[in-house]
């Protein structure tokens, strides 16, 4: 098998899974805020050690808001992968280089960097849904900024310099096409 | 590009059609036509040689170099 059937054979397997994600992942969603006042104490409640949390349950309505702020970063992320999904249905059918993969790698860049900052707005969010219950003076409102954020920083980072790159393969391959 | 390809002419004048010229060469009649219609940004010598070999003319029957503002 040479190697383009190769990728041919992978991206079918990899587009299928993209599918797949794009379903479960927004599905995960949807099921974690409709069941939250069902999950284990530690998903719902923001750890604080020091104050005792007088266990409580999501009223609906903050539960719908915990439901629209997840879209944030939920959004960045189907946008991500149908970018990505897209790439993959173009090597499926032996299409290596095009205008289109570059444009491909470049949103899903820009989903990679817009996710971070979503997330951090949808974690603070979330701190302050989960303390909502919390006796007055231990509410919180947590805003993190990990390692984890860096390296999806990087990712994107990266990601964004391979679209340059993918650039400069087009235009080769253009060149290639068009030599008589 | 101020590159005129004036194959179409040549052929014309020669009184062969495309498809021969194509088969003749050695190449596509999709080449053939990204060159006939000026797309092309490379040909290779092979591919002249063998044109002039077939059409029996000069490269510069085929090729035409002109200036912004002639064109």
């Amino acid at each position: 098998m040479d190697n383009l059937s190769k990728i041919k054979k992978f991206s079918k397997y990899i587009h299928l899974l993209l599918s797949f994600l794009l379903v479960v992942i927004p599905l995960y969603y949807i099921l974690y805020w409709a069941f939250i006042n069902y999950l284990p104490e530690t998903l719902i409640n923001v750890n604080i050690h020091s104050t005792p949390l007088i266990p409580n349950k999501l009223p609906i309505k903050l539960q719908l808001i915990g439901f629209i702020t997840s879209l944030l970063p939920l959004s960045a992320l189907t946008y991500g992968l149908v970018n990505i999904r897209k790439l993959f249905s173009f090597y499926k059918e032996g299409v290596i280089f095009s205008f289109e993969h570059v444009s491909f790698f470049k949103n899903t860049a820009k989903a990679l960097l817009l996710w971070v900052v979503l997330s951090i707005v949808y974690e603070s969010a979330k701190s302050v849904l989960f303390s909502a219950g919390n006796p007055p003076g231990s509410r919180v409102l947590k805003v993190g900024f990990s390692s984890a954020e860096i390296t999806t920083l990087m990712v994107g980072g990266i990601v964004l310099i391979i679209a340059w790159v993918m650039d400069e393969g087009r235009i080769l391959s253009e060149e290639k096409e068009l030599t008589v | 590009m101020p590159i005129i390809v004036s194959l179409d002419v040549v052929l014309a004048k020669r009184k062969m059609k495309s498809v021969e010229l194509a088969k003749l060469v050695g190449i596509t009649e999709q080449n053939l036509s990204i060159l006939k219609t000026g797309k092309a940004k490379a040909i290779r010598i092979s591919t002249l040689d063998a044109i002039c070999k077939h059409l029996e003319c000069q490269p510069g029957d085929i090729l035409e170099y002109k200036n912004h503002e002639e064109i």
